[in-house]
C-alpha cells in the first residue's frame, strides 16, 4: 500500500462543489479530512505508487476538481513489479 | 491492532495531518508538531528539495538511517506545504539500485574498484604534473560550500581560472542581462510578485511543468476568484498555455523584435513612465567592438533606433499579429496594472540571450513597472543553487566570490587578502568557459588542446553539452586526456570517465543552496551515504591536502598554512581525513569564511546559525539594532532595501553609469546563426518535462517517474505528421548537420509545436538529443542556444 496526502482545490460554484463531494466520498482509498470553502485535505491509499499517481490523475479529471496538490508521499512502500527501472 | 494496521493508520494520519497543515498554512502548526501516532520513531527535519531552482522546502522523515517519507513544509514561504510530482518523490532519488559506492578506475573497457587513497593520489599526480592544464567543471547543484571550496582550490590555490559550471548552459545570459542593466546580478523582486501581479507574462517559459509549485500560486489565485491575466508568449503550446488567456506564438529567436515593438509603441504613444525614466534610467547601446556594458546612449538615439519597429514590421518578423503587439503595449502603458515577466531557458539559451534579457528589463524600466510588489522582471533558474553557488560564489571562469571579477586587479587583491594569499596568486586572465573548456579537452594536446585533466562534479556534461560529437564524444580517442567524474549514479558522462568517484547525495551530507529569489537555504545530513560514497566538498579538500603534503606552494596561504585549515578550540581538525570530516561542521566553517566576500555587492549573508533556524533568508540579510537579522524581498526599493538611501525611492546603487541609474538598452533584431532551409526544414527546440529533472540521473531511478515518462519523444505538429506520413508513436529520425537520433513521434501530445517546429526533451540518456544541437552561443554570456537549430524529420521506415 502507498499513502499520499492531498489538497484538492474545488470549483467556486457551491452547486458543482456539492456534486464533487459526492464523487470524492465514493472514491476508492480516499479519506477526506479538514476542509475550507474551496479546498479539502485528503489521504489517498493505493495499491502501489504507480496506482497512486494514476489515482491523482483521475482526481484531476473529476468534475469540479480544479487542482490537486500532493503534499505528502510515503517513499518506503515497495514499488509495483512493473515499476522497476 | 496488528503492527501493519497500526502502520497504515499512522501513515494515513500523517498524510491527513500534512494535508490539513498545508490547508491552514498560515497557522503556526508545523508538521513535525502534528500528532504522531504509534509509529513515532520517524525523525523529521527540513531540507530544500534537491531538484529545481524554485527552492521548495520539504520535511524529510527518517527511520533506521533511511528516508521513509517526504512532506511539503508548511512553514516554508516558497511552497507553503505544496510539492510537485518530483518533489514528493525526492527521497527515492537516493535509493536507485545502481548507486556508485566505491571509486572506480578504467582498465580498458572495464572499471576496477580502487581505494580512495589511490584515487586521490591519481588526481594529485595529474594536477601536480601540470596544474595549468587542469580544469574543474562544476554545477548549480554544488552546495555553496562545495562550490566555494572548488573556487578557492582553483583560483586561490592553483592560480588557475579554468573552473566553470553547468549553469553556464542554463542561466549565464540572465547574469549578463542583469549586469548590463543594473550593474549587479540577480532579480530585484521575489516570489511574492506572483501573489501581487495583475498580469503575468511568460516569455518562452513553461512554469506549469518546470516550476509547477510557483505556477500553482497563480492558478490558486484564479481559483479563489482573483483576476490575473496570464499571457504566454511562446514558440509552442505547452501546459502553461492551457491556463493562459492569451497565447502569442512567435517565430523562434524573434522575441527581440517583440520587445522592441512594445518599446516603440510606449514611446510613440507617450505611455512610458517619463518620470521614472528621468529619475532612474540611462540609455545604452552596443559599442564597437562589442562589450558587455556597451556605450552610453541618449533618449533621442534610443527613440530613433526603435522607429522601424512598428507593430506591422514586428508582425512581419515574429508572426505575432500587430494588434497583439499593441495589446502588450497597452498593458505596459497602463500604470495602474502590476506586471510581472517570467522567463527561464527560452530567453537564456539564446545566441542573443544577453540582448533579450536586457530588452525585457528595459520594457519594465521604460514603463515604470518596476520596484513595487507585482511589478517585476524576474528570471527563474533550473538548478537548486545556480544562484547561490554559481552566481554568488562566482564559480564561473571569469568570476570571484561576491560578484567580483578575475580581470579586476582590485577584486583580485581583495580576494587574496580575504584568503590570506600572497599577492599575485590569483591569475588575471579569465579561464575557459564551458564550451571552450570542453573543446580544449576534446582536442589533441599537440593541436592546441591544452586541457589534459578535467574533473566533473555533480553534473552530466556527456548528456547536456551541445553538439556532443564535437564537445564530448571525441575524448574517446584521446589517450593523454584524463576525465574524473564524481557522481551518484553511472551517467552518460561516466561512460568516458577514466576515474569515477562515488558521491554523497542531498541529505546524505550537510548543505546550503541559494534559490531563484536570492534565498539561502541550509540543511543537515540526515542519513549515511551508501558504501564508500563521500561528500564532493571533502573530495576537493582531500585532493588539496594531498598537494599540500607534497609541498605544492599554491595549497598554502602566505603564512604556510593549509588553504582549508580548520580548527576547533585552537586545535586543528584533519578534515581532509574522512574519518574526521564530520568532527566539525565544515559547511559552517566554509560558509562563515565565504560570508566576508558577500558585502561588497550588497549580497550580505547572515551567520550560518540564522539559516539553521529559518526556511531560508533572502539577501541582503542585514543585522538590525536589536541584533536580529532581516532579509530583503525587494532590492533597489527604499520601502524594503536597507541599502537605498533615504528619500531616493528607487536607487540602482551598482549602476553601470555610476549615477544610480539602470540602463535601458537598444538591441536590434538579427537572424539566428542557423535557420531551417530546404535540406533541414524544421526548427528543433529542446527542453524539459514535468516528471524528469534535467538529465534524469535521479528521476529516471524513481520508478514512478520513470514509468510516467519512460522515453524521450519528438513532438510533431499534426499537419506536419500527416505530410510526413507519420502516425503517433511511430519511430522517426531527427537529423541535423551534426548528428541524428531516432525517437517516437508524439502528435498532439502535451506540447503542440506549430508547423515547421519539433520539440525533444533531453532527460533520456538513451536518446541524446544533444548529438543534434548546435554549440553556437551568446557572445557575452557564452551560453549555447539549445532552443533552435535546423533539422529534418524522416520516417525510420522510409530510410
Amino acid at each position: 500500500m502507498h499513502c499520499s496526502g492531498l489538497i484538492l482545490t474545488l470549483d467556486r460554484d457551491p452547486v458543482i462543489r456539492a456534486t464533487t463531494f459526492e464523487c470524492l466520498e465514493r472514491w476508492p482509498g480516499l479519506t477526506l479530512g479538514e476542509r475550507t470553502e474551496q479546498r479539502v485535505a485528503a489521504a489517498l491509499e493505493a495499491e502501489h505508487a504507480t496506482a497512486a499517481i494514476a489515482a491523482v490523475e483521475g482526481l484531476r479529471g473529476c468534475p469540479g476538481v480544479v487542482h490537486v496538490d500532493v503534499v505528502f508521499a510515503e517513499v518506503s512502500a515497495p514499488c509495483a513489479a512493473e515499476d522497476s527501472p | 491492532m496488528t503492527p501493519t494496521t497500526d502502520r497504515r493508520e499512522f501513515l494515513r494520519a500523517s498524510a491527513l495531518a500534512a494535508a490539513a497543515a498545508t490547508l491552514h498554512a498560515s497557522s503556526p502548526r508545523a508538521l513535525a508538531e502534528s500528532p504522531q501516532p504509534a509509529d513515532s520513531d520517524v525523525r523529521w527535519d527540513k531540507a530544500p528539495c534537491r531538484f529545481c531552482g524554485t527552492g521548495c522546502h520539504v520535511q524529510v522523515g527518517v527511520r533506521d538511517d533511511k528516508v521513509v517519507a517526504i512532506a511539503g513544509d508548511v512553514d516554508a514561504d516558497v511552497n507553503k506545504g505544496l510539492l510537485c510530482v518530483k518533489g514528493y518523490h525526492v527521497g527515492l532519488a537516493l535509493y536507485g539500485p545502481d548507486r556508485l559506492t566505491q571509486p572506480l578506475l578504467r582498465r580498458g573497457d572495464r572499471f576496477e574498484p580502487i581505494s580512495w587513497d589511490r584515487a586521490l593520489d591519481l588526481i594529485a599526480d595529474r594536477i601536480e604534473a601540470n596544474p595549468a592544464r587542469f580544469a574543474f567543471y562544476g554545477s548549480g547543484q554544488w552546495t555553496i560550500p562545495e562550490g566555494y571550496a572548488a573556487q578557492k582550490f582553483m583560483k586561490g590555490g592553483l592560480g588557475n581560472n579554468h573552473i566553470d559550471p553547468n549553469a553556464r548552459l542554463c542561466m549565464a545570459s540572465a547574469v549578463t542581462g542583469f549586469l548590463a542593466t543594473y550593474g549587479v546580478d540577480e532579480p530585484a523582486g521575489c516570489y511574492q510578485d506572483l501573489d501581487a501581479c495583475d498580469v503575468l507574462i511568460l516569455w518562452g517559459n513553461n512554469p506549469a511543468e518546470m516550476h509547477p509549485v510557483l505556477f500553482s500560486r497563480v492558478v490558486d489565485r484564479r481559483a479563489r476568484g482573483e483576476n490575473v491575466l496570464l499571457i504566454d508568449i511562446g514558440t509552442r503550446r505547452t501546459r502553461s498555455t492551457e491556463f493562459a488567456q492569451r497565447y502569442l506564438e512567435f517565430k523562434p529567436h524573434t522575441d527581440l523584435a517583440i520587445a522592441n515593438g512594445i518599446a516603440h509603441l510606449l514611446l510613440q504613444r507617450k505611455t512610458y513612465d517619463a518620470k521614472f525614466v528621468a529619475d532612474h534610467c540611462a540609455f545604452r547601446a552596443m559599442s564597437d567592438p562589442p562589450e558587455l556594458n556597451g556605450r552610453a546612449s541618449t533618449f533621442d538615439e534610443y527613440v530613433k533606433s526603435l522607429e522601424p519597429y512598428t507593430p506591422e514590421y514586428v508582425e512581419s518578423i515574429s508572426g505575432v499579429a500587430a494588434d497583439d503587439i499593441r495589446f502588450l503595449a497597452d498593458l505596459f502603458g497602463d500604470a495602474k496594472l502590476k506586471i510581472t515577466s517570467l522567463w527561464c531557458m527560452g530567453m537564456n539559451q539564446h545566441t542573443a540571450g544577453t540582448a533579450i534579457n536586457s530588452l525585457v528589463h528595459g520594457i519594465h524600466l521604460l514603463s515604470g513597472h518596476f520596484g513595487k510588489p507585482g511589478d517585476a522582471p524576474t528570471s527563474l533558474t533550473g538548478q537548486p543553487s545556480a544562484c547561490g553557488t554559481v552566481r554568488e560564489v562566482g564559480t564561473l571562469s571569469h568570476a570571484l566570490p561576491g560578484g567580483r571579477l578575475v580581470a579586476n586587479e582590485d577584486h583580485r587583491k581583495e580576494c587574496e587578502a580575504l584568503w590570506n594569499l600572497p599577492p599575485g596568486r590569483i591569475h588575471a586572465k579569465p579561464g575557459y568557459h564551458t564550451v571552450l573548456m570542453w573543446e580544449k579537452f576534446c582536442t589533441p594536446s599537440d593541436q592546441g588542446g591544452d586541457v589534459d585533466t578535467l574533473w566533473v562534479q555533480v553534473t552530466n556534461p556527456g548528456q547536456t553539452l551541445p553538439n556532443l560529437h564535437k564537445l564530448f564524444d571525441r575524448k574517446a580517442g584521446l589517450k593523454d586526456k584524463f576525465l574524473i567524474v564524481s557522481d551518484v549514479y553511472p551517467t552518460a558522462t561516466t561512460r568516458l570517465a577514466d576515474l569515477v568517484l562515488p558521491s554523497a547525495l542531498w541529505v546524505e551530507k550537510n548543505g546550503i543552496y541559494g534559490n531563484s529569489e536570492r534565498r539561502t537555504q541550509q540543511w543537515f545530513r540526515m542519513v549515511s551515504p551508501p558504501g564508500d560514497a563521500r561528500d564532493d566538498c571533502w573530495q576537493t579538500i582531500a585532493v588539496a591536502r594531498r598537494l599540500f603534503d607534497r609541498g605544492m606552494a599554491g595549497m598554502k596561504d602566505k603564512d604556510g598554512g593549509f588553504l582549508f585549515e580548520t580548527k576547533r578550540d585552537g586545535v586543528e581538525v584533519p578534515i581532509h581525513d574522512w574519518a574526521h570530516y564530520y568532527d566539525v561542521n565544515v559547511d559552517e566553517r566554509l560558509f562563515e569564511e565565504y560570508r566576508a566576500f558577500t558585502r561588497k555587492k550588497h549580497k550580505d549573508l547572515a551567520p550560518y546559525a540564522e539559516y539553521v533556524k529559518a526556511r531560508g533568508l533572502r539577501w541582503p540579510v542585514v543585522q538590525q539594532a536589536d541584533g536580529s537579522w532581516r532579509e530583503t524581498r525587494y532590492r533597489f526599493a527604499e520601502f524594503d532595501d536597507p541599502y537605498v538611501a533615504k528619500g531616493k525611492g528607487i536607487q540602482f546603487y551598482h549602476s553601470v553609469s555610476k549615477d544610480d541609474r539602470a540602463q535601458i538598452w537598444f538591441h536590434p533584431y538579427r537572424d539566428p546563426p542557423e535557420v531551417p532551409d530546404a535540406e533541414f526544414p524544421f526548427w528543433l527546440c529542446t527542453g524539459r518535462v514535468l516528471e524528469h529533472w534535467h538529465t534524469g540521473t535521479m528521476t529516471r531511478r524513481i520508478p514512478q517517474l520513470a514509468r510516467a515518462v519512460p522515453r524521450a519523444y519528438v513532438e510533431l505538429n499534426a499537419d506536419d505528421a500527416r505530410a510526413l506520413g507519420v502516425s503517433n508513436g511511430e519511430p522517426v529520425v531527427v537529423e541535423s548537420r551534426r548528428g541524428r537520433i531516432e525517437l517516437a513521434a508524439w502528435i498532439d501530445g502535451r506540447g503542440r509545436p506549430p508547423r515547421g517546429s519539433v520539440f525533444v526533451p533531453f532527460f533520456d540518456e538513451m536518446k541524446l538529443v544533444n548529438e543534434v544541437t548546435l554549440e553556437a552561443h551568446d557572445p557575452f554570456s557564452k551560453q549555447p542556444d539549445y532552443k533552435k537549430c535546423a533539422v529534418r524529420i524522416r520516417k525510420r521506415s522510409a530510410e
